[in-house]
């Protein structure tokens, strides 16, 4: 195993803890863009789970589940977090989730019929030899090609206009900040994958740690209260002893 | 008291105070620049993922 092949598993703790937290926010405070965001985390991290697994063993089923939610659809549910957050028409954020939901269960049945063919070599990356083993036809490419690019809108582009509308306005600095992170966070492993599907397989791994630490930081944040100055207390009358 | 220890009235009640972004070199220099960066890379990544529909990758 190359030290590259380790980071999949640093990736897998750091997202499921940030799931953990968007969840149990979801629970305590509802909140439909949390629920979206806390799936999207939950797919990341089965995609980097099946990333480390694939480093130390094989089974056709954990590369079919690595295609699936780390290529296809992670960016597309945390981008569908960020479509409740930002979209007034709560309709349209519901026909989007379900038009989502009925593409994300097509893709899978469409992943799982795909033949494999070659040997697996736990020694390599999986990012760099997928191509090799899983032959997906034109249709799976389009269909990753859809779900990248309505995620990497949404999330990179969504947090980008939030930034920037809060810094216009100058408030809720945390928030500007926050949604900084964000952007660059979703960024990182749109450009990994970009580039892994391109041939610089070597990159995706350390882009994937990249985004799940600055999403987890820009999430803190844009959450986090921001103490405001409080008004001076009044003060007390003067007491006779 | 002299002035400057003069309470500041109270805040109107029921009105939140929003936190008001300092005027400091992150805030007007650093983020808008990463803004537009992040823009650039966002469109360029956009590019390739529609170029990129239909090649065997």
């Amino acid at each position: 195993m190359t030290a590259v092949q380790l980071l999949p598993f640093i990736t897998t703790a750091v997202i499921f803890v940030f799931a953990f937290l968007v969840l149990r926010r979801y629970f305590q405070r509802g909140g439909m863009h949390n629920l979206m965001w806390g799936i999207g985390l939950v797919m990341y991290g089965l995609g980097t789970f099946a990333e480390a697994f694939l480093s130390v063993g094989y089974a056709p089923v954990v590369l079919y589940m690595w295609y699936l939610f780390g290529a296809l659809l992670t960016p597309a549910w945390l981008g569908q977090g960020t479509v409740y957050l930002l979209v007034r028409r709560r309709n349209v954020a519901n026909v989007l989730l379900v038009l989502l939901t009925l593409l994300s269960l097509f893709a899978a049945l469409k992943v799982f019929s795909l033949p494999i063919t070659g040997s697996y070599d736990i020694a390599r990356p999986v990012s760099i030899q997928y191509k090799d083993v899983l032959q997906r036809d034109s249709l799976t490419t389009l269909l990753l090609a859809i779900f990248a690019f309505y995620g990497t809108v949404a999330l990179v582009g969504g947090a980008l206009y939030s930034a920037y509308i809060f810094l216009r306005k100058r408030v809720m600095p945390q928030r500007v900040l926050g949604n900084v992170f964000i952007a660059i966070g979703g960024l990182s492993p749109a450009v990994g994958g970009t580039l892994a599907a391109r041939g610089l397989g070597d990159v995706l791994f350390i882009s994937e740690l990249l985004g799940a630490v600055l999403l987890f930081i820009g999430f803190r944040l844009a959450t986090t209260q921001q103490p405001v100055e409080a008004p001076p207390a009044p003060t007390p009358a003067p007491t006779s002893a | 008291m002299n002035q400057s220890e003069e309470p500041k009235p109270p805040a109107t009640p029921g009105r939140k105070q929003t936190p008001r972004v300092p005027a400091n070199v992150l805030y007007d220099r650093i983020i808008p620049i990463a803004l537009v960066i992040a823009a650039i890379v966002l469109l360029i990544v956009l590019a390739v993922i529609i170029l990129g529909v239909g090649q065997p990758y």
